[in-house]
């Protein structure tokens, strides 16, 4: 198993920088809810301030942002929000792409450089790049202001789907950079029929329609 | 659903989320969003096809609009250029979206103007299938599938099942702008529950001829018939493995194919006359769609469609009520084209096997043939090549 450098580099870093890590009730952590861990690891680390890149912490009402563009994208001293990541380190197989950085940049200024034109598969692999995190903190705030979701108390009743976020990285004709797309999606595959959803259906236009509109413009200007 | 990774409220780390809106990756996701969508076109004035969904017809007496929608690409047209102005700009009051301008790209198809009219075709897509499929540099042939081989022998199964699946996937796409490869990804696609090495070799075949006729693409010319005509064949027990027949139908609006379809029947027909008259059925029930759509467009149709099948006995069947004894086991598609011709809303006339069209959609033809129908379906190099 290939991991990648921002994760060797976050592993080495929490014994400098949080103590706080062996505090987390064994418990707590579980590899399918990282974020439950994340919360007071935040909190915590906001009070004691990292001496490489200061965490600033706004906070939009109830969300923790940690705000990284003051952070060196790839410093040796992690921010602590990255500290909880080791964690998170699932064995999961990385893209190719990512696994050719994983072999090929070794230095810091390549991985800044790498970052920059190849999509990170895993959370852990893109918050450490200002422009990804940059990106979250919009959709986050995107998200927010649609008033997509609101918290409620978990029940056990609750059939409760994970999400992930999906980077994309937008090229125009030419082939240069648009924009960093950043999409947060659910895990829908684990819903079921009747239960979480009564009818799908997609709006997908038959071919013969699209010909005979095509037709029918040709001739008719 | 759980909360996102890293932005998790302080206060509430045990919470979850109760979405109010859909998420991409929900199984009711499209549904919302067609449902938005749709909403909001009908507010405008649309009024949405009672036999495609995905069309909404907007029209005020002199001018009309059609509006395609493929899931969040929209493709807008209409007689009058202010109105259509007009439309985007309350389009885009509604929703965030780019307006592209004159389309020369929809779903993947390069839409290119000729003297003529229209070319539509797929010619990155190709080369990316050629690509993924590691065949840029095969040699090319000259059909999509070879007349002598027969892919049914036992053999071993194919080693990647999933990349057989992908480059199928891909080709079936193709067959938007390609009638001339949907027998031959049809019939491949018959096997994909287990794909063997000679079906892969079939599969090849295919990238073969593709390889060499990349640049080729769907001409759609100004015409001045507005009548719509179909083909329907099928070729008799064609199936070795189970003695089912193929069948297919090309169906014409003017000069220019606009629907076509090539299958294996689902039932086995013990006569010739018995496969053509399925084939007869289904090529009759894609023409009355079509003009329901035709209706719903507001293109008025001239004339009864006129359906072309190269079987005396399947043109009797459909006027006569002769020879039921030997036809009581396919009473449902008997009944179901008769009544149509019996109406007068279709006519069904008999054409000779050499000027069949849809002879293409049934079986494997040599080079001559193949070519000459790849022409009379419109699939053409680009015209200043």
């Amino acid at each position: 198993m290939i991991s990648s450098p921002h994760g060797l580099g976050a592993l080495s870093s929490p014994s400098s920088a949080s103590p706080t890590l062996a505090s987390i009730p064994a418990d707590s952590v579980s590899a399918d809810s990282p974020s439950y861990v994340d919360s007071p690891m935040l909190e915590v680390a906001s009070s004691s301030s990292s001496p490489a890149g200061l965490q600033l912490m706004v906070d939009l009402s109830s969300y923790q942002l940690p705000q990284v563009s003051s952070v060196p994208p790839s410093s040796p001293a992690s921010p602590p929000a990255r500290s909880s990541h080791p964690i998170n380190l699932r064995p999961r197989q990385p893209k190719t792409a990512n696994l050719a950085a994983s072999t090929v940049a070794t230095s810091t200024s390549t991985q800044v450089l790498h970052s920059l034109s190849s999509e990170p598969f895993a959370f852990s692999d893109a918050d450490q790049y200002a422009v990804w995190h940059n990106a979250m903190c919009d959709e986050i705030a995107a998200l927010r202001s649609n008033c997509t979701w609101s918290l409620v108390l978990f029940h056990s009743s609750m059939n409760v789907v994970g999400s992930r976020w999906v980077y994309r990285i937008k090229c125009r004709v030419d082939g240069s950079i648009e924009r960093y797309k950043v999409r947060l999606v659910a895990r829908g595959f684990t819903q079921q029929e009747g239960i979480d959803y009564s009818e799908t259906f997609s709006p997908v236009i038959k071919q013969a329609t699209v010909r005979l509109v095509f037709f029918i413009v040709v001739s008719g200007n | 659903m759980k909360q996102p990774p890293d932005f998790v409220a302080s206060s509430l780390p045990s919470h979850v989320c109760r979405l109010h809106k859909s998420l991409y990756g929900l199984k009711q996701a499209p549904k919302a969003w067609y449902t938005h969508l749709s909403d909001f076109f009908l507010s405008i004035g649309f009024r949405a096809s009672k036999v495609d969904t995905s069309l909404f017809i907007l029209s005020d007496g002199t001018n009309i609009f059609y509006l395609l929608v493929y899931v969040d690409d929209i493709l807008l047209t209409g007689s009058n250029s202010a109105m259509l102005h007009h439309l985007i700009q309350l389009l885009s009051s509604e929703f965030k979206l780019r307006d592209l301008g004159v389309v020369h790209y929809f779903l993947g198809i390069e839409v290119q103007s000729t003297g003529m009219g229209l070319m539509l075709r797929q010619h990155k897509y190709i080369l990316d299938i050629l690509t993924r499929a590691g065949m840029t540099s095969c040699k090319p042939v000259d059909t999509p599938v070879s007349p002598s081989k027969v892919i049914l022998l036992p053999d071993h199964s194919f080693s990647d099942p999933t990349r057989f699946h992908q480059i199928m996937g891909a080709l079936q796409y193709l067959t938007f702008t390609r009638p001339d490869i949907c027998f031959a990804v049809n019939r491949v696609c018959q096997f994909i529950h287990a794909p063997t090495n000679s079906h892969w070799a079939a599969v090849k075949h295919i990238l073969c001829y593709l390889k060499g006729t990349t640049s080729y693409g769907f001409h759609i010319t100004r015409g001045s018939s507005f009548a719509l005509h179909g083909f329907t064949d099928a070729e008799w027990a064609g199936s070795i493995d189970d003695r089912k027949s193929t069948g297919g139908y090309l169906v014409f609006f003017g000069q220019t194919p606009i629907s076509w379809k090539s299958g294996k029947q689902r039932t086995v027909a013990r006569s010739s006359t018995e496969a053509e008259y399925k084939a007869l059925a289904d090529g009759t029930a894609e023409v009355i769609w079509l003009q329901y759509l035709l209706t719903d467009l507001q293109v008025p149709s001239v004339s009864a469609p006129t359906i072309w099948c190269d079987n005396l006995g399947a043109t009797y069947l459909s006027a006569n009520p002769i020879f039921h004894a030997r036809t009581k086991h396919v009473e449902v598609d008997y009944h179901f084209v008769r009544d149509r011709v019996a109406k007068k809303e279709i006519q069904i006339c008999f054409v000779p096997s050499r000027d069949q069209l849809a002879d293409v959609f049934t079986k494997p033809l040599p080079v001559a043939s193949f070519t000459a129908f790849r022409f009379k379906l419109r699939v053409d190099p680009p015209p200043s090549a």
